[in-house]
């Protein structure tokens, strides 16, 4: 009797499962885009900016249901979320990531769609460099960022370094005969360092060092000293250089600066940490990309017009470089063709394809507007299309939008087209991780750490683990 | 002389008779000493989140400490709490409890019963299975339980979490000891009057059976507040996630693309204290008195 | 008892099982592909994550006995001693217990912050040391894990012991005293050898609950750095991290063999000294 009464509960339970999911299902005939960079249910500006496109898409497409699936990429998550078939059809990654996930299969090849669309041939080469393989596109970059050097103008004015150049009553970053007042040399960020550290309670600089900003930024500061950290050999084979002479000037400035205590405090400092620090005034200068200038403004509230950003320095000898990349929509494993294609006519709805349209146009207005009204900084952009015709509108809408001072910013986007250089080829993640632990190693014991041994250990641990494994 | 409490202390290391003397007055003072020191640092960290949630982003590190926010405004509780849009969250982790409470007491109960009373063939082998696997954790198989989950088409699907709930090992325990101690005589005078194992159960055991159901279900309720791994790969959907998961999130979200300050995740952090506080001032006695007879935690 | 069982298979047994089969296999993404023999296990042990893991593994196990073990012992003792607000100083140490782990790991994760203006380095301030970098520092960061870990775990242990040190029948104390025995004879003949079963007791699960830490160094340090990251988070970040869910469980069957080693050793060494003692 027991038995059987629980027999009966249990295939009762599991029947009230099935119902229960098998009712939800309904056929939808039209075909469903879930939008993974639909913004979070906090950003309400936002979200009716969203859903204001979605109306007029919808209405020019009938076919196709736009679906809010708002999606932040998350390491810790991100592979379970694939395996569950969770992703949204099209959603955000950082500008890192596409290598590994097209590796392993959880984003699709679109290049056959952009084909399609006639889109193919106007994309950014640099930008779109690290989301193609063999050929293969597998996602659009949204705007693109170049690296510079930013700088709190506030500090630097109380230090005596930026001052009213030309007497116009607004602080100038150059002096009267143009010269740069900020740093272009690391030898002089070292300088300035000694004296913020000296008369304010700030630290010189912030050096990220973990989950691969550390290595993301160091490239960029080795290549400056001169470093070239990948090469194919005369044999066709990809070595790497990670302990170069231009390394190891790279790292032991860094150590140099920690040892000085010049550098904000901690170890493994993540990516938030260059807006944190910058935002709560406890560094004076970090590298940033030029797309998210806005970070410490809309987290922690700083003032945009303290904001300067300059290009990035040298070492005086060698050309300087500004490492360039885009941050990309990508697509699902699971999209098919027709999302696919669906999703990418959407971003002509935010103004995000290089399609030049009326409706484009306004989105990329209201785009603006809403970002202003949020007062968030406007600075020109990195554009991750090549089409003349997209440039010529977007050089129309962006001046009118821009809402800080362009003195501030006018170096920076003078020589970015000089400098502009992608990330390296092979397993760039890999490598940064491998250069994340000797910048902690340096943080961590800057009287005692061994630069050279330390990017020799690097450089062994990415010939043998990655290099070796591509050249077979 | 002493007076009070001390004076009528006859057990422990030190009785009445020894506190006549100064020395171990002395002693006492520092182990009183001591003990405010244990509260201080039990109390102190979760206070101290609580009042930086209401400082600005910006003051959260700022140099010198202060334990106090500049004004404590408590309308931002209510703005972070719409903000995040947090109810649907906290909805959803009741959803969960409340599912967990029933499997947890239905399914390990029966079990327990039928290991501890019934004892059908092979009783044995099931009960030594399941202390078993209280030895190996159960996170170590994830990869498999997540697979099969998926497989079953039972992401974002909170009855996952419920029936998760039903197979836990020291509920199961807590049940199999408690049927066990109680009176054989009562089973066999019930069984000689014909009653069959059904109605023994709801007749007899059930009714003996509240308090051990109370205990296990605070502990249900506390621990599926807290859990955090299964529903983290369960819950994939923003609007099926529970505080904790959510919470998680926003923490790891933190670092790299954060649309909120600090501030926020102190406050949904100190929001998400309250509940188990608040079971914990409710059922001190019980929770505090199983903890010590069982040798449980959690 | 069907239903339980088929619960308890669902969610227990066999995904233990196919772990086991899971590690014997080359895997893409969570799919078995091939039979592949021990092929993982070699794999992992040759990876210096791994490596690194398992010493570090050990340091919490170190840690977490000299800290989180002894901890509640002494707490226990010298609440048993004291008369005045009893309960609200039990009350209070067990507070932290009913904090959710995340919460707890989030919160010590504030509290620990490098910058000069967290809680930790101000109280390090005031006592005339330069600021640390606290849980950034890799010596330092499993020994605050482990103290997070006791700050959340030390009451409800010092509760059991509480409950066994009030069992003690005051006679025994009675006795020593006439045989002249001090406060720490006291304590070493009467009140230690009473709570040593228990001691030994949680002593094991101890040792088995910090071989499982995982989220601890996963939240207070962004996924877990090479000086904190534990088995259990490396098993999981192969799987969740890498798409290499062999590794991943061949990294779990290993760490359960030696908490079942560990649990075996055990109950050996009970078994050999209990007919001594009584």
């Amino acid at each position: 009797m027991k038995k059987f009464l629980c027999v009966l509960f249990s295939l009762s339970v599991f029947a009230c499962t099935l119902i229960g999911f098998t009712g939800c299902k309904e056929k939808n005939e039209k075909i469903q885009i879930e939008l993974g960079m639909w913004p979070e249910a906090n950003l309400t500006q936002d979200i009716a900016m969203y859903k204001y496109w979605e109306s007029q898409f919808e209405e020019a497409y009938p076919q196709y249901d736009i679906i809010a699936a708002p999606y932040t990429y998350n390491l810790q998550a991100f592979v379970s979320d694939a395996a569950s078939g969770v992703l949204p059809t099209v959603f955000q990654t950082w500008m890192t990531e596409p290598p590994s996930l097209i590796e392993n299969g959880y984003i699709r090849d679109i290049t056959d769609q952009l084909e399609q669309l006639g889109w193919l041939d106007k994309l950014d080469e640099g930008l779109a460099a690290n989301l193609t393989v063999n050929n293969r596109v597998y996602g659009v970059p949204r705007d693109g960022y170049a690296m510079g050097l930013m700088i709190n103008k506030k500090i630097f004015e109380e230090i005596g370094i930026f001052y009213d150049s030309d007497g116009d009553g607004v602080t100038d970053i150059v002096d009267e005969e143009g010269n740069p007042l900020y740093p272009t040399t690391f030898q002089e960020i070292y300088e300035v360092s000694q004296i913020v550290c000296e008369y304010t309670e700030a630290k010189g600089i912030a050096i990220l060092s973990s989950n691969q900003n550390g290595g993301w930024q160091f490239s960029n500061i080795a290549w400056n000293f001169g470093a070239v950290l990948q090469e194919k050999n005369a044999n066709g084979k990809w070595v790497s250089h990670l302990n170069s002479q231009a390394c190891i000037d790279a790292l032991e400035w860094i150590q140099m600066m920690k040892n000085e205590d010049l550098i904000a405090p901690g170890v493994t400092l993540p990516y938030s940490d260059w807006y944190k620090l910058i935002g709560t005034r406890a560094v004076a200068m970090c590298f940033a990309g030029s797309d998210a200038i806005s970070m410490p403004v809309t987290n922690y509230n700083f003032n945009k017009d303290d904001l300067v950003l300059v290009p990035m320095p040298g070492d005086g000898v060698h050309q300087a470089y500004s490492l360039s990349g885009g941050t990309p929509f990508v697509f699902s494993k699971d999209a098919t063709d027709e999302q696919v294609l669906g999703a990418l006519r959407f971003l002509e709805y935010m103004g995000r394809s290089p399609v030049v349209s009326d409706v484009a146009r306004a989105a990329i207005e209201r785009g603006h507007q809403t970002a202003q009204s949020k007062g968030m900084p406007i600075v020109p952009t990195i554009k991750p299309w090549k089409s003349h015709d997209y440039l010529a509108m977007i050089e129309e809408i962006e001046p009118q939008y821009i809402n800080v001072n362009m003195e501030y910013y006018q170096e920076f986007f003078d020589t970015i087209d000089q400098m502009r250089r992608v990330e390296e080829p092979n397993y760039c993640q890999k490598m940064y991780e491998e250069l994340d632990r000797a910048i902690q190693a340096v943080l961590e014991n800057p009287a005692t750490a061994n630069p050279t041994a330390l990017l020799n250990t690097a450089n062994n641990n990415f010939t043998n683990k990655y290099l070796n494994e591509l050249n077979k | 002389m002493i007076k009070g409490k001390l004076s009528r202390k006859t057990y422990g290391l030190y009785n009445f008779m020894d506190y006549r003397r100064v020395w171990p007055k002395v002693v006492y003072g520092l182990f009183i000493l001591f003990m405010l020191t244990v509260v201080v640092v039990s109390v102190l960290p979760p206070i101290s989140l609580f009042f930086a949630g209401f400082k600005n982003p910006q003051d959260i590190y700022s140099v010198p400490f202060k334990l106090l926010p500049e004004s404590f405004d408590f309308s931002k509780i209510a703005k972070v709490w719409t903000d995040m849009n947090f109810g649907k969250y906290f909805v959803n982790s009741v959803i969960v409890i409340a599912g967990a409470l029933v499997c947890s007491i239905v399914f390990n109960g029966l079990l327990a019963y039928a290991t501890a009373i019934v004892k059908p063939a092979g009783h044995k082998v099931v009960y030594s299975l399941v202390l078993g696997s209280m030895m190996i954790p159960a996170v170590l198989s994830i990869v498999p339980l997540f697979n099969q989950i998926v497989k079953l088409q039972l992401t974002n699907k909170h009855i996952a979490l419920w029936l998760a709930a039903g197979a836990n090992a020291y509920h199961f325990v807590l049940f199999h000891t408690y049927f066990k101690s109680l009176p054989k005589s009562l089973m066999e005078a019930a069984r000689l009057d014909g009653c069959s194992k059904l109605t023994l159960f709801y007749r007899i055991v059930a009714p003996l059976s509240a308090p051990i159901i109370g205990v296990v279900a605070i502990f249900t309720l506390n621990a599926t507040w807290s859990d955090f791994l299964l529903p983290f790969l369960v819950l994939k959907q923003d609007a099926t996630r529970t505080v904790m998961v959510k919470i998680f999130d926003m923490q790891s979200n933190m670092s790299t693309s954060a649309q909120f300050g600090m501030d926020y995740l102190l406050v949904v952090l100190s929001i998400s204290m309250i509940p188990p506080i608040a079971l914990f001032i409710i059922f001190q006695k019980q929770i505090t008195g199983s903890v010590s007879t069982s040798g449980m935690k959690d | 008892m069907l239903p339980s069982l088929v619960l308890f298979s669902f969610f227990v047994w066999v995904p233990l099982l196919s772990n086991i089969s899971l590690s014997l296999y080359t895997t893409k993404g969570f799919e078995k592909i091939q039979f592949s023999g021990l092929e993982n296990y070699l794999a992992v042990f040759k990876d210096d994550l791994f490596v690194g893991a398992l010493l570090n593994t050990c340091e919490y196990a170190f840690w977490s006995v000299i800290i989180g073990f002894l901890a509640p012992v002494i707490m226990a003792i010298i609440l048993n001693e004291i008369v005045h607000f009893k309960g609200f100083f039990r009350v209070c140490a067990y507070l932290p217990n009913m904090v959710p782990g995340i919460a707890a790991a989030i919160l010590w994760t504030f509290l620990f912050d490098p910058s000069a203006g967290s809680m930790v380095n101000s109280i390090i301030v005031a006592l005339g040391k330069e600021p640390s970098l606290l849980i950034d520092d890799s010596d330092l960061s499993i020994i605050l894990i482990i103290i997070a870990m006791t700050w959340k775990g030390a009451g409800a242990t010092m509760l059991i012991y509480l409950a066994s040190l009030q069992s003690i029948d005051s006679t025994y104390y009675e006795a020593a005293r006439l045989d002249g025995a001090n406060f720490m004879q006291r304590l070493r003949y009467v009140t230690i050898p009473h709570l040593l079963p228990n001691i030994s007791t949680l002593f094991v699960l101890q040792i088995i609950s910090v071989f499982q830490v995982f989220y601890e160094p996963m939240v207070m340090l962004d996924g877990g750095t090479d000086a904190s990251i534990s088995l259990m988070l490396l098993s999981y970040n192969y799987a969740f991290k890498d798409s290499k869910s062999g590794y991943s469980a061949a990294t779990g069957v290993i760490l359960a063999a030696i908490i079942i080693a560990f649990t075996l050793l055990y109950n050996f060494v009970q078994k050999k000294l209990s007919p001594q003692s009584e």
